[in-house]
């Protein structure tokens, strides 16, 4: 016992010493809060006392004029630091004195698709409201700013306006008055600005007062943009309590903005928590749509990889094929989010299997959006699949082709003769020669479509080809591709011959279409021709229109003039539609019925 | 012996004394977490947890401090200051780390890391960008620091797509701010792609101050495309400077310009820019110009001079043959209101009274129709049905019939759009009976449920005669049916004329049919409520 007792007065004085030791290292020390605030301090900018500040005009007038010119540039991070600095220099009678010129400063850049002042905006009001609230009400009670409508039809890119930003500071720092204020304002963009942000605001900082805020707001022309920014600041301070007042929204386009907009702030957090709330949307179309957002927004805005992810989806039973014609929002926001993540080769490997999509947009998708910046991956993964991309595919490789030959001809030349015989190295071949004959030589391009003339049946690459010559020079594009055998491709390659030379010579490819012989060719000529030529002179169109022996062609020509005609004159274009001869009636009952 | 138990025992007691002193670790966002909703740590942004940078450097955790700052303009004041304090060795390990951020994250950040790395250690930085190809951000600080390593990489580079913008950057910076020293300094180096691509940006600066120096040295640049797009850049901005000198220069040109079935877009484009400071020149100028190229740049002249004085724009557009009516055009697929859409937004109540007192005749009914479709677009929302103003109402009323079904369901789709409708009945009451005004109830129900689905139970509810409900019953099945075709197929069968009905239904259908017949056709098998006959005539 006796040896026993001094160790334990050793052990227990030493483990004071090491317990307080390292208490008193650890609190002189700053913790990471303690340090970000002592950061946050350190870069307050350090507001100029009343005693500092001199309240001569001269002095005052310098003060303005320093915020006016640093406003006025286009600012790089050195600027913005001197703008911010001189704002805070800014006294409570500055604020008056200079603040029409700083509303005139704020309209002069405005832009529907957010303003560039509203940093500027917001941080003047802020500093105006710490320094001198009430004048600054006062102010704004007076002048127009607040009630002058935000560029942008949307009501987010309204929200994104100097106003917006006013009324972002006001309903942060002086929430009663935004409130009181709000009331005095006619239905309509202004007010539904203050209101978005006023819930907004109150979503975030205290969710009881925002439902009670968002209760007061539900009636009338208020209630959408008030349920848009609870649903804001709801989804920022907790994305799953935003999910469910979108989710409870009736359904329409307002439901799936809110959606979007929920998982846009669940995507910062990653897949997992969109996943999550994605599963819980039943309607198999509108979590196509939402899913193709959030991927985007996933790529952007965090680290996580959202392929994994987009395949899961992909294979999803309900999930529609890719829409046919028409706008599909699924491939291009699918290619944009791989390319911002920066794997394009597995996503690919993927799109090329994938079986909902016969058409193969993604994969055309994903080429056509491969970063511009590496040929050679791109060209390596065409050149490995060479053997198992199929015909349609080649086909719509055109632009992707065009553009790596324009990017690095060299290059391109080079992996093309490359290649193995075949359908990509042909297609390759001739999209290189079809560069050079946008740039004045015809030849190389010419001589390539003969080694491809055979495969092309449909004439997409002698349209391709007829079109890049017209550009050049319209008679000797006329005069290649009537010479080819009457085909389909024949038939491309003058549409496309027409529809170029008659954009750039309409006079030079009228007299060529006259002396062309009656004939299902012509048709096709004159109908291209008339639908150019309409954006001139729709009477003469009209006229040429006339020309066109088959009904069938005639009407469809009709159309082309009728469709750019009646933005001009509905009158007359109908007019003339009716009268039209030799026409079928039905097509004409059924297009001027739609055509209401 | 016991000396060495008593040495062992103290230094495992200090050690243990050590360990239970460090305090607990609390991180950022259990520091943060707030009182409220409470996410899980997994649910947190992804930038919060990447901006938790392993490190008690206080510089670096200032930076990081400094981006949670939500005031957009202090946010950069505060990046700022803690860029100003970052130091050589912070930089390396910094920017890996800020690499691996997300885009925008990453987007916000690392530009201006850089920015500074080059600033405190431009070996480093100029070996981290040229070890990133793809990566297009601080050319400007490159070249700032060391213009000659700038100019020589460019060079180097050549086919490189940062070259261009570094070899401007870096000519800036060894020749000043003026493009006449900057243009002799490129003349100094070999002629080359990039050399031509530099200095089509040097023309277009001295444009601004010199156009005529500017564009006595296109021959800088070999005849093709660049010096095309040069020469038309510098005339571009003679026209802003010295209208009467550039049309001298344009007139020497005209020879070698063609016009298309647009016109000739270098000619719009001038009278454009000058149809905005003085019309009159510019309209006189056009009188000389042979016929192909003259009516596009009329119009595009006058409607700047109908911004000015719409009524004399208008007055001399009639007298001169110009169709108020039609579009400025940018292309085939670019389209911008014409001379009297203009003079719309301008004054509107001024044009409204030109157009009212035109001869009556089918010429001013095409022109009230254009000018209340361009009024949906250029006059402001709050004059087109309040009260004192209503100009959409007082078009719509000068229409002929024809007109007024054409231009009704964009009429309704306004009106609603403003939010504040809640009587769809008594609204209607605005038309008389008939195809017009099922028009306008149908486009106005679209646009509530557009804008908010939940009003439009009132709005049918407060229709007043079944006519006006089988209208709004159409409109909203319209306008449902690419969304939600299943809901607006469901819509549709409530009408209660049949022909309505069945016309609704058929373009519900149709197009379904068209986008995802898979499903189309299993919600038909399952439609008890449609005719057999109809289901037929869809497949």
């Amino acid at each position: 016992m006796r040896t026993l007792f001094p160790l334990v007065l050793t052990a227990l004085a030493t483990f004071a010493v090491g317990f307080a030791g390292m208490r008193f290292i650890s609190a002189s020390a700053p913790r990471v809060q303690e340090r970000q605030a002592a950061a946050a301090a350190l870069s307050e900018p350090i507001a100029a006392s009343p005693a500092a500040a001199d309240p001569s005009p001269a002095a005052r007038s310098a003060r303005i004029a320093a915020v006016l010119a640093f406003s006025e540039k286009h600012r790089s991070l050195s600027d913005d630091h001197a703008l911010f600095l001189a704002i805070s220099k800014l006294e409570a009678r500055d604020f008056l004195a200079g603040a029409e010129e700083m509303l005139a400063r704020f309209r002069k850049e405005d832009s529907p698709f957010g303003s560039p002042n509203l940093p500027l905006a917001e941080a003047w009001m802020e500093r105006w409201l710490e320094v001198d609230s009430a004048g600054a009400l006062r102010f704004l009670e007076s002048s127009t700013i607040l009630k002058e409508a935000p560029p942008g039809r949307l009501l987010r890119s309204q929200v994104a306006s100097v106003q917006g930003g006013l009324f972002a500071v006001l309903a942060r720092r002086q929430p009663d008055w935004a409130q009181q204020y709000l009331t005095t304002l006619k239905p309509g963009a202004p007010r539904e600005v203050g209101v978005f942000q006023l819930l907004n605001e109150f979503a975030q900082q205290n969710a009881a007062k925002g439902r009670e805020m968002l209760a007061a707001f539900s009636e009338g022309a208020d209630r959408r943009a008030a349920v848009q920014g609870y649903v804001t600041g709801l989804a920022t301070a907790d994305v799953r309590a935003g999910f469910d007042v979108a989710a409870a929204e009736s359904a329409g386009p307002l439901r799936k903005e809110l959606l979007e907009l929920v998982l846009r702030k669940a995507a910062e957090r990653g897949v997992g928590i969109v996943r999550e709330l994605v599963d819980r949307v039943d309607d198999a179309a509108l979590r196509r749509e939402l899913v193709a957002d959030a991927a985007l927004e996933i790529a952007w805005r965090s680290r996580d990889d959202p392929l994994p992810w987009l395949m899961e989806e992909a294979q999803r039973t309900p999930l529609p094929r890719m829409a046919e014609g028409g706008f599909d929002p699924w491939p291009g926001a699918v290619a944009q989010a791989v390319r911002t993540t920066g794997d394009p080769v597995r996503a690919l490997d993927w799109a090329a299997t994938l079986l909902h999509d016969p058409e193969k947009k993604l994969l055309l998708s994903i080429l056509g959006t491969w970063d511009q910046r590496d040929n050679p991956g791109l060209r390596n993964w065409l050149a490995s699949h060479s053997a198992t991309l199929d015909a349609a595919v080649l086909e719509k490789l055109g632009r992707t082709l065009v553009n790596l030959a324009r990017r690095d001809g060299p290059g391109t030349r080079a992996w093309a003769a490359g290649l193995p015989p075949g359908r990509l190295r042909e297609q390759a071949q001739f999209q290189i020669a079809l560069s050079s004959a946008a740039e004045g030589d015809p030849t190389h391009a010419t001589a390539a479509y003969a080694s491809v003339a055979g495969r092309d049946t449909n004439g997409a690459l002698a349209k391709q080809l007829a079109t890049a010559l017209a550009t050049k020079d319209g008679a000797a594009a006329a005069k290649w591709a009537t010479a080819l055998p009457a085909s389909p491709a024949r038939t491309a390659a003058v549409s496309a011959v027409v529809e170029q030379w008659s954009q750039r010579d309409p006079y030079a490819a009228a007299e060529w279409l006259g002396q062309m012989p009656p004939g299902a060719e012509r048709d096709s000529a004159v109908r291209e021709y008339a639908g150019k030529v309409v954006y001139a002179d729709p009477f003469a169109a009209a006229e040429w229109v006339e020309q066109v022996a088959d009904p069938a062609t005639r009407g469809k020509a009709a159309e082309a003039v009728f469709g750019t005609w009646k933005n001009e004159d509905p009158i007359a274009s109908r007019a003339w539609l009716r009268a039209l001869p030799g026409v079928d009636e039905t097509w004409r009952a059924d297009f001027l019925r739609k055509a209401k | 012996m016991k000396a060495i138990h008593l040495i062992l025992t103290g230094a495992v007691g200090l050690l243990v004394g050590a360990l239970a002193g460090v305090p607990e670790r609390r991180t950022d966002s259990a520091a943060s977490s707030p009182s409220g909703p409470n996410p899980s740590a997994q649910d947190r942004p992804q930038l919060d947890r990447a901006l938790a940078f392993p490190s008690d450097n206080a510089r670096i955790v200032r930076l990081f401090s400094a981006l949670q700052e939500p005031l957009a303009l202090k946010k950069r004041f505060q990046l700022f200051e803690a860029l100003r304090d970052l130091t050589a060795q912070d930089l390396p390990a910094l920017a890996r780390h800020v690499e691996s951020f997300a885009y925008i994250p990453r987007s916000e950040l690392l530009p201006t890391l850089v920015d500074r790395w080059f600033e405190l250690d431009f070996e480093a930085a100029q070996s981290w960008m040229l070890a990133r190809p793809k990566e297009f951000m601080s050319i400007k600080a490159w070249a700032t620091v060391n213009p000659e390593a700038a100019l020589r990489e460019a060079l180097a580079m050549q086919s490189d797509w940062r070259a261009t913008s570094l070899l401007g950057a870096a000519i800036s910076q060894l020749a000043g701010e003026d493009p006449a020293a900057q243009a002799a300094r490129l003349r100094t180096l070999p002629r080359s792609e990039l050399r031509d691509g530099v200095f089509q940006g040097v023309l277009a600066a001295w444009a601004k101050i010199d156009p005529a120096a500017a564009y006595a040295s296109l021959a800088e640049i070999p005849p093709g495309q660049t010096q095309d797009a040069a020469r038309d850049g510098v005339l571009r901005e003679w026209a802003e400077r010295d209208p009467a000198a550039a049309l001298a220069q344009i007139n020497v040109l005209l020879p070698t310009l063609k016009a298309g079935v647009l016109g000739n877009e270098l000619i719009t484009d001038l009278a454009d820019r000058i149809g905005k400071k003085n019309p009159q020149l510019a309209l006189e100028w056009l009188s000389t110009l042979p016929v192909e190229f003259r009516d596009a740049p009329a119009i595009a002249a006058a409607r700047g001079w109908a911004v000015k004085e719409p009524a004399a724009a208008l007055e001399w557009c009639v007298e001169n043959g110009v169709d108020v009516a039609r579009g400025h055009r940018n292309g085939f697929n670019g389209w911008q209101a014409g001379v009297l859409g203009e003079a719309l937004a301008a004054q509107p109540a001024a044009t409204i009274a030109w157009l009212e007192v035109r001869p009556a005749g089918p010429d001013r009914d095409r022109l009230l129709e254009r000018a209340l479709e361009d009024s949906f677009w250029r006059v402001p929302k709050e004059q087109l049905f309040d009260q004192g103003t209503a100009f959409a109402m007082r078009l719509f009323e000068q229409l002929p019939p024809e007109s007024q079904e054409r231009t009704a369901t964009a009429l309704g789709r306004k009106r609603a759009e403003q939010g504040d409708l809640t009587d769809l009945g008594v609204w209607a009451q605005n038309f008389a009976s008939g195809p017009a005004r099922a028009n306008a109830v149908a486009g106005a129900i679209g646009a509530a449920y557009e804008r908010d689905a939940s009003r439009v139970e009132t709005l049918l509810a407060s229709t007043a005669s079944t006519a006006d409900r089988d209208a709004a019953l159409r409109g909203l099945a319209e306008t449902m049916s690419k969304a939600t075709p299943a809901g607006a197929a469901i819509r549709a069968l409530t009408i209660t004329d049949s022909a309505v009905r069945r016309e609704t239904l058929d373009a519900v259908v149709t197009g379904w049919l068209k986008r995802d017949p898979e499903t189309a056709r299993t919600w038909l098998r399952n439609a008890a409520a449609i005719p057999e006959a109809w289901k037929q005539t869809w497949k």
